[in-house]
């Protein structure tokens, strides 16, 4: 058995162990699931090994056939896969760690690794794919567990519902997919990635075929203007919002593109849809990350912002540098993540408001979450900045110059929302009583923390000038990065700074007037109200449906249930029974099965031309 | 010649009776026309030389179905008249189907050529029904035997009275 | 005409799983007759027996090609791979009633049910139009006795509207054949296609073959003459209704691939377009329908209606690989089918109601099989892995392929909207909590009820995950 089948298998084997004795085994059960997980970071990291030495490996093997139609299932190892079998072994690892102390004590701890574990198998699977077949499969996989695991606490309302909403309107995107994946079979004759690739298909049905992919990607990675699933997606346990909902499920979509680009390219239209979508998204969600208080949204929006980031880059042209920008943020925004977790952890809040002055009380989790958003906020050397930065060239360099104002805009944006965070929760002095017992997380969370401030400090450096763009040679042969432009450089990080010290005066000191931003304001409302979507959708989606079912409520009730309810009780003497029934109803029915056979033969007798 | 004005005379009387069945509203009237449909119809079998076929329908269902019908209404109370429940919507709906039913019917019978074979008549179709019951049609007649068997089964579970 | 048969040159080894049906199903019934009421519960086992038996001697004549009988019987494949789907969804469905009170006598019961199996078993092989109708009449007929056994009044109405409405249907049928031997004059199907082929349209074949479809679109519910169905599925007992739900239908599936594409080969365009016609409408009704549904068991009726549809995608494309799409995605949709109806019974068993409401806190209750119905539903809705998604892949793809796009799309956009009903009930088992003061108490399910769904997810799983397994042994 080959090695990359085992990095898939044993997060599967650790689920199906884990099924059948989680219960048993309790808090037990993390040792198994993060031992799986260990062996199959090592093996990741030897793969990524292979593959910088100029290894590439394929393996298929088929797993349904019908007459002449095949299905394969393979393993894909390339730099881009290895780079993210890396990345999602890490970051599943390091949850799991955290999760070990977060979830100390939840009585279906066992379930909880085990749906962790699955979701790892199913990302894994997604990463590997050399065919889109088994890309939508592993996409539903990794949905139907992040539906599991948002739903954790079910006896939450809110986060059953907001379950839900995940899945449905992912869905939605799916539904754009799938009928992606149906055209593309029609035109090309074949799902295989490497043929697709091969082939020169016209350039609108390849634009076209991209653009419904991207509409999966849009669910799945919140763009606009499916994004609104994402930030209810915050019920679940916060490691969960770490692993899915910042480094890898919603990354997927960005993968999906990447993974795709050679489709994108042969119809370039996709890619400025790519382009605009990604930067509206990575605009408006900053915007409202502004006025957020829940830590956790604050967080969710700035993840989408993010999102459309790496959608704007892979847009513009700029691949190598969208792709960066995934993996630093699978660094950087997991440490975040998990650093709010160690500050619910201790307050047994979310609002910010009710935090304050938690740097003295917390060190670790204060300095790392420092990191954490340093390097979101895009200041050198943190990893944020290097890809951040390289997008923005990017955008600037093939003269999408719309684009690249408002990136700037988002990371003037960005920055000020990240420091509002950190000056809000740990700095100055505590609001309320619920920080007064906080105190530092176990080792066991502060470790992973560690652990990810560290990438988040230095994984920008090897795609940065200083390592001569190693990463994106790696990553992207003949989409060579652009030379260091350091004017870009120069101004996104004196912006950010900009964002710092607004965020610093307003929140630290007293320089600007608390009535600079008043809450009766158009746009502060607006804001707050995340510009209307989820208001949007209820009215202009859910509200009709619910209208359609009830109109087919209706017709059941007067046409089927009337029946039931019409027809008086019937002996079983058919003699007594003739009494009894009111055939009436069975009479109408026959009468539709005639009425059924009288069309059928028209139809008929035209199709054949027979009269 | 002669063999075409029974055939006539013939479906005249079983249409005529068919429709009466249907539109009768007295239940016993009803069966007693069915029952004179039924006799129509063996009357064709007996047109056509399936001598018995056509005794075959006389005592199968005069003497056995329509008799078990009529003992059912006798044995059973109820109302003279069953009350047609049927709404007007309904009653319309149902004639303009099954007479555009007939209408097309109608018109693709008349389009179309059917096999006709000139039959040598059969002295003895008895025992040819025989032979073919246990060569030919040796399988479907056991199966047959096997469904009334269920079918045995079936009427005691549905007569019987409730146990507990 | 030859009026021989030459008993010697009968090949016997055809018929074995249907006689060894037929000889357990009379050892059951003379079970019912001289066991005493303690040791008549060993009639299910001895029930069990037989079907795996048959399906032993199945396997044993799996690649048999043979017509016996002057062309009334046939077997081929794809009888051979049908009556193979019955008798497994049926030995399913008798396992998990074992310790079930079946609400009549344990004889009684089983033996309706081998000879409902038996017809079915028949109509698979059918190869005359005669043999046909008396296989479809001994299908049915023990149907409706075992629809109306529990003798309550929404069980007896139940089987009396079937029992009207499959009179009618049958009439119909019978009509439909008339016309056929009237233009050909000839019932067996390959002869009738000898005596067609060539000549040009008759009208009136298109009037028979549609009185067929009306007949056995019945059988298989499809809409407008799916009206049974879900009044059947809410009102009989629960065992009756779970193997209503899988087994019969492989007969009337069978008999359409064995009938249309030979007897009415010649009008093939018309026939292929109205199972399209019937394929939408069902798929839409039933999915329709079904999503204002409280009552579980009406709920998986309509949801029935609506795979209907789906497996008529395989008949209207009119291929053979359209055929052994639909016969993959019959066994796909029996296995989940069954599998919803005994975790509905394991819960009525214990005195739960069968609306959505009570399966709030399910996963609390019997987490293994609240896991395993959510399973069953993640497959009738086609999400992957599991089986019900390779099962719809290959259909749509049969769809495409034959030009037949746009049904395909429709058939996928239901997918998407049978989404709406499917996850309700997990919603409800997973993340609504049983009312107020309500104790979430461990429920006891029997061990051979357990044992049939664990199985059947078990295949769920497997024919998702590896459906070659299925495909290679079916050799499609």
């Amino acid at each position: 058995m080959n090695y990359l089948s085992i990095i898939l298998l044993l997060p599967v084997l650790s689920f199906l162990v884990l099924v059948v004795f989680g219960k048993k085994w309790g808090e037990k059960s993390a040792y198994v699931s993060i031992g799986a997980m260990v062996v199959s970071f090592a093996l990741s990291i030897y793969a990524l090994l292979f593959v910088m030495g100029g290894g590439h490996t394929e393996i298929t093997f088929t797993w349904a056939s019908i007459g002449s139609f095949k299905l394969t299932f393979g393993l894909l190892l390339d730099a881009l896969s290895a780079m993210m079998l890396v990345v999602v072994t890490i970051v599943s690892l390091l949850v799991q760690i955290f999760s070990f102390g977060y979830m100390h004590g939840d009585k279906r701890i066992g379930w909880f690794y085990a749906c962790l574990s699955m979701f790892t198998a199913s990302m894994l699977l997604l990463v590997y794919s050399p065919n889109y077949v088994q890309i939508y499969m592993a996409w539903e996989g990794v949905g139907v567990f992040s539906y599991l695991l948002i739903g954790f606490w079910f006896e939450k309302r809110s986060a059953s519902d907001a379950a839900k909403k995940a899945f449905m309107v992912t869905r939605f995107g799916d539904l754009g997919f799938g009928v992606g994946l149906v055209l593309l079979y029609i035109v090309a004759g074949t799902l295989d990635m490497d043929k697709v690739f091969a082939m020169h298909l016209p350039e609108a049905t390849a634009a076209l075929i991209a653009i419904l992919f991207f509409c999966g990607a849009v669910g799945k990675s919140a763009q606009f203007p499916l994004h609104v699933w994402l930030p209810d997606a915050m019920e679940g346990p916060t490691p969960v919002s770490a692993l899915i909902h910042s480094a890898t499920m919603v990354a997927a979509g960005v993968y999906l593109v990447a993974r795709s680009y050679p489709l994108f390219e042969m119809g370039p239209v996709s890619l400025e849809v790519v382009a605009i979508i990604g930067t509206i998204t990575a605009f408006m969600a900053a915007t409202i990350a502004l006025t957020a208080t829940d830590i956790k949204k604050v967080l969710a929006y700035s993840t989408i912002s993010q999102l459309g980031y790496m959608m704007m880059g892979l847009g513009v042209g700029a691949y190598a540098a969208g792709v960066f920008h995934l993996m630093t943020h699978a660094f950087f925004k997991p440490l975040l993540f998990l650093g709010a977790g160690s500050v619910i952890h201790a307050v047994h809040s979310q609002e910010i408001f009710d935090m304050g002055g938690l740097g003295k009380k917390m060190k670790i989790t204060s300095i790392t979450f420092l990191i954490g958003g340093l390097a979101l906020a895009g200041i050198p050397p943190f990893a944020g900045f290097w890809s951040k930065d390289e997008i923005l060239a990017g955008a600037f360099a093939s003269g999408h110059i719309t684009i690249f104002i408002f990136g700037l805009l988002t990371v003037l944006l960005t920055a000020f929302y990240t420091f509002r965070l950190i000056f809000i929760v740990f700095f100055g002095k505590p609001r309320g009583h619920h920080g007064d017992h906080a105190h530092e997380s176990p080792a066991v969370m502060s470790m992973p923390l560690i652990i990810l401030g560290f990438f988040a400090l230095t994984a920008g450096l090897i795609g940065s000038p200083f390592a001569q763009n190693a990463f994106q040679g790696f990553i992207a042969h003949g989409h060579e990065a652009e030379a260091p432009n350091y004017m870009v450089m120069g101004a996104s990080c004196i912006i950010a700074l900009i964002g710092i010290g607004f965020a610093y005066m307003k929140y630290m000191t007293n320089v600007l007037p608390s009535n600079v931003i008043s809450k009766d304001n158009f746009f502060y409302k607006l804001l707050v109200n995340k510009y209307y979507m989820d208001e949007f959708y209820y009215y202009a989606l859910i509200v009709p449906t619910h209208a359609v079912a009830r109109a087919a409520l209706a017709f059941d009730q007067k046409v089927v249930d009337g029946a039931v309810n019409g027809v008086a009780w019937v002996s079983m003497q058919f003699g007594k029974g003739l009494r009894h029934i009111q055939t009436g109803y069975v009479q109408n029915y026959a009468l539709y099965m005639v009425i059924g056979l009288v069309v059928l033969l028209i139809w008929s007798i035209k199709i054949l031309g027979l009269f | 010649m002669i063999e075409q004005v029974i055939f006539f005379a013939l479906a005249a009387v079983a249409i005529i009776s068919a429709i009466a069945v249907v539109l009768s509203r007295n239940l016993f009237h009803a069966v007693m026309i069915l029952g004179g449909f039924l006799l129509t119809i063996a009357g064709f079998y007996f047109l056509l030389n399936a001598d018995f076929v056509g005794i075959m329908q006389v005592f199968v269902y005069v003497g056995g179905v329509i008799v078990v019908m009529l003992f059912g209404i006798m044995l059973t109370p109820h109302e003279a008249n069953i009350t047609n429940a049927a709404k007007l919507q309904q009653k319309l709906g149902t004639y303009i189907a099954v007479a555009a039913l007939i209408g097309l019917l109608a018109m693709i019978f008349i389009r179309t050529t059917f096999i006709t074979s000139p039959a040598e008549p059969v002295k003895d179709t008895v025992s040819l029904a025989g032979k073919l019951f246990m060569t030919n049609y040796v399988l479907p007649f056991e199966v047959i035997s096997v469904l009334l068997l269920a079918a045995l089964v079936g009427a005691i579970i549905v007569a019987r009275k409730e146990e507990h | 005409m030859n009026l021989t048969i030459n008993w010697s040159q009968v090949n016997w080894l055809a018929l074995t799983p249907e006689m060894i049906i037929l000889g357990f199903s009379i050892i059951v019934l003379l079970g019912e007759l001289f066991l005493s009421k303690t040791s008549k519960h060993m009639l299910g086992a001895v029930t069990l027996v037989g079907l795996v038996a048959s399906l032993v001697s199945l396997g044993y004549i799996w690649n048999l090609q043979a017509t016996e009988f002057n062309g009334m019987f046939s077997v081929d494949l794809t009888a051979n791979v049908l009556k193979a789907i019955l008798l497994v969804t049926t030995a399913l469905v008798v396992l998990g009633v074992l310790k079930v009170n079946v609400l009549m006598g344990e004889g009684e019961f089983f033996s309706l049910l081998l000879f409902s199996v038996l017809g079915t078993m028949f109509m698979a092989s059918s190869a005359d139009l005669i043999m046909l109708f008396i296989a479809l009449e001994l299908t049915v007929l023990p149907s409706y006795i075992l629809t109306a056994s529990k003798k309550t009044r929404q069980s007896t109405e139940a089987a009396l509207k079937y029992f009207l409405l499959g009179m009618i249907s049958s009439v119909i049928l019978l009509y439909g054949m008339t016309l056929l031997f009237g233009l050909t004059g000839e019932t067996n199907f390959a002869a009738i296609a000898g005596k067609l082929a060539g000549h040009p349209i008759q009208p009136a074949l298109v009037a028979s073959m549609l009185m067929i479809v009306v007949g056995l679109g019945f059988k298989i519910a499809a809409v407008p003459f799916h009206f049974w169905a879900p009044d059947v599925y809410e009102g009989s007992p629960i065992p009756v209704a779970s193997y209503l739900a899988a087994g019969p239908k492989a007969g009337g599936f069978a008999a359409i691939i064995h009938l249309f594409p030979l007897a009415f080969g010649v009008v093939a365009p018309a026939w292929a377009g109205v199972f399209a016609i019937l394929a939408v409408a069902s798929m839409v009704v039933g999915n329709l329908v079904a999503l204002s549904q409280t009552h579980v068991r009406r709920l998986l009726g309509y949801s029935a209606v609506a795979h209907t549809g789906y497996l008529l995608v395989g008949l209207a494309v009119a291929t053979k690989l359209g055929y052994a799409s639909l016969i993959f995605y019959f066994l796909v949709y029996s296995l989940a089918a069954l599998g919803a109806f005994l975790v509905v019974l394991a819960l009525a068993e214990r005195g739960f109601g069968e609306n959505l409401k009570d399966f709030a806190g399910f996963s609390r209750r019997a987490p293994m099989l609240a896991l395993a119905m959510a399973i069953f539903m993640f497959s009738l809705v086609g999400v992957p892995p599991f089986a019900g998604f390779m099962g719809k892949l290959y259909l749509f793809r049969e769809a495409v392929r034959s030009d037949l796009i746009w049904l395909a799309i429709v058939g996928v956009l239901n997918s998407v909207i049978s989404f709406g009903y499917y996850v309700t009930v997990i919603r409800q088992m997973y993340l609504v909590s049983p009312s107020e003061g309500e104790a979430v108490a461990r429920m006891q399910v029997s061990k051979p009820l357990f044992a049939s769904i664990m199985i059947i997810m078990a295949a769920v799983i497997v024919l998702g995950v590896y459906p070659n397994a299925f495909l290679s042994i079916i050799k499609l």
